[in-house]
């Protein structure tokens, strides 16, 4: 369970304070498919980093599991990202000279896994996803859907339990949203954490519960 | 290809390539490959270039390097180098050199050739004395214009030049050689000469013993009309700072440019791959080991490239054994220079990668 109590993060822009997120407090349960709507500047993305331990924050309390997040330093904390988070990037996020397969491979090298076994978990996830004919191209030569379907196979090879997705269709048309989407929603049902962050209401409407952020704020 | 081997883009991969071919050819020239190793007290008679000499009789020091060439014995723009005592093995690492050595007897006052002419001296001065033993008129011979002289042995001399005793018309031109050399050799000996000192004696006037010592050059199948003065002070010569020392230069340049090349496109492009990498739970030593692994292949890959051509180009222009000279002063030092330089230039690229938070690529995503 991801617990957040009193979450309050502030940027320093040009000498001011810029509060993103203020007392900020929900619970994300095991299993559960959520989506964080807000529009643009409403800290729905940096609560993302957030939960994914990818930024941190100035105030308030971060549990994972009843492990305090906030005591977790550098190794530690790379590694419990590593072993709890998959991310799914709005433009994708993969490197353009690798391929489909190293692309996906990534995650799994940061865990020093044999090159064997990391082919083996590789083809069977791109299999998952419908991208295994495409393992040896280079993203330039995929399609947005394609290209978005290798970057959740990419989030799933560590089999991290929750899945972090922000703005997944935001680059895709809808038709290919909707995959993007109904692949997902599939993930959840097989037992993953889905939080989408997304401003798309027909998204969000197909998550289980939706977290409304205004200007930094969960709004009921 | 290469952006699969280099993950660069095309541009990047192409300066990089192109950051080495400029070091390379920055190294070539400073290390001036183009050179000429002399062993004092061996005969180099052929060489990448027109300069050889054979050195007889005592060679005190070694020369090692051309710091010990002796500017006073400058004549006519010649650097010149005197050796004494035992014979003994030294390498010079100049261009071109003139070589005087010491007689048993101490070496008389030098009448230079430019004087002569233009003092227009006749007298026996003129009569070049051959110390290397006997040689008589009658024991000479001309070879397609130039006349030689059949000597019974060399204690001391260079292969040079040797102006008939007649003087006056300057219309022949002796060489003078050791008894019993082949055609061959005597072809090298003819050939392989350029500037050279020469003292010798011949008892070509009733054993009256005249000396006369001059600096005299020609080219490899020219004939040198002996009235012009010789070519020797028309040509500079020019002294080379040691091998190692522009081994050194080149590589270090080699070491910014390339370094500065990566510093400047991992900041753009692989500083959002690591940040990804974070991202995606890569451990900071991860990301280190990485950038420093990949470095390292880069530029094992690059001197080994180097090392491919400079060799290649000894072989096949210059001379092995000056290519093992070569390596033997100090590769594997460079090397060692070079890639502990460029390791810890990347660490430049690797503090801001480390700095970024992992959260940063989710912006350079939008």
């Amino acid at each position: 369970m991801i617990s957040i109590q009193n979450i309050t993060k502030i940027y320093n822009r040009n000498s001011s304070d810029l509060p993103a997120l203020q007392n900020v407090s929900l619970e994300i349960l095991d299993g559960e498919m959520v989506a964080i709507m807000g529009a643009s500047g409403s800290g729905k993305t940096t609560l993302l980093n957030i939960i994914g331990c990818m930024d941190g924050w100035n105030e308030g309390s971060y549990l994972f599991n009843g492990t305090d997040v906030g005591k977790l330093k550098n190794a530690g904390l790379d590694r419990f990202r590593r072993q709890n988070f998959g991310f799914i990037f709005q433009q994708f996020a993969l490197l353009k000279d690798y391929t489909v397969r190293e692309n996906v491979e990534l995650p799994l090298r940061a865990v020093h896994m044999p090159k064997k076994k990391r082919l083996e978990i590789v083809t069977d996830m791109l299999e998952k996803v419908g991208m295994e004919q495409y393992a040896d191209k280079i993203p330039a030569k995929l399609s947005g859907g394609q290209q978005q379907r290798c970057a959740i196979a990419r989030a799933l090879v560590t089999e991290a339990p929750v899945i972090l997705a922000d703005e997944p269709t935001g680059a895709l048309d809808s038709a290919t949203g909707q995959e993007i989407i109904d692949l997902l929603i599939r993930l959840n049902r097989s037992g993953k954490t889905v939080i989408i962050v997304t401003h798309d209401e027909k998204v969000a409407a197909q998550a289980s519960r939706v977290i409304y952020l205004k200007d930094g704020k969960v709004v009921e | 290809m290469i952006n699969r081997l280099f993950k660069y883009n095309r541009f990047f991969s192409m300066l990089f390539l192109l950051s080495y071919f400029v070091s390379f050819m920055i190294m070539y020239y400073g290390l001036d490959l183009n050179r000429q190793f002399v062993r004092v007290g061996e005969v180099k008679t052929e060489s990448a270039y027109k300069y050889g000499y054979t050195v007889a009789g005592p060679i005190a020091e070694d020369v090692k390097t051309s710091d010990d060439i002796e500017d006073e014995m400058t004549i006519g723009g010649n650097i010149i180098f005197r050796c004494e005592g035992p014979v003994g093995e030294g390498v010079i690492n100049t261009d071109n050199i003139d070589i005087l050595w010491t007689q048993q007897e101490p070496l008389p006052e030098p009448i230079k050739y430019q004087d002569y002419y233009l003092n227009g001296q006749t007298d026996g001065l003129a009569v070049p004395k051959c110390i290397i033993g006997d040689a008589w008129r009658d024991d000479t011979y001309v070879i397609d214009g130039i006349r030689y002289i059949k000597i019974y042995q060399i204690e001391s001399c260079v292969v040079g030049e040797y102006l008939s005793d007649t003087f006056a018309g300057m219309d022949e031109r002796c060489l003078v050689y050791r008894d019993g050399l082949s055609q061959e050799q005597l072809d090298k000996l003819l050939f392989a000469t350029g500037f050279a000192s020469v003292f010798y004696k011949s008892n070509l006037y009733d054993g009256r013993e005249l000396f006369r010592e001059w600096t005299y050059g020609f080219v490899k199948g020219e004939e040198k009309e002996t009235t012009e003065m010789p070519s020797t002070y028309e040509n500079i010569f020019k002294t080379s700072m040691p091998f190692y020392r522009k081994a050194y230069a080149g590589m270090l340049i080699l070491c910014f440019i390339n370094c500065a090349f990566l510093a400047s496109f991992w900041g753009e492009i692989h500083l959002y791959e690591h940040m990804l990498k974070r991202a995606l739970g890569y451990g900071r030593r991860m990301l280190f080991a990485d950038v420093v692994s990949r470095f390292a292949v880069y530029e094992v890959i690059s001197l080994a490239a180097v090392l491919a051509v400079t060799c290649g180009y000894e072989l096949l222009w210059g001379s092995l054994a000056d290519w093992c000279d070569n390596l033997r002063l100090g590769f594997g030092q460079l090397a060692a220079v070079l890639v502990l330089f460029g390791v810890a230039l990347s660490l430049f690229p690797m503090r801001l990668v480390l700095k970024q938070k992992p959260a940063d690529v989710l912006k350079n995503t939008e």
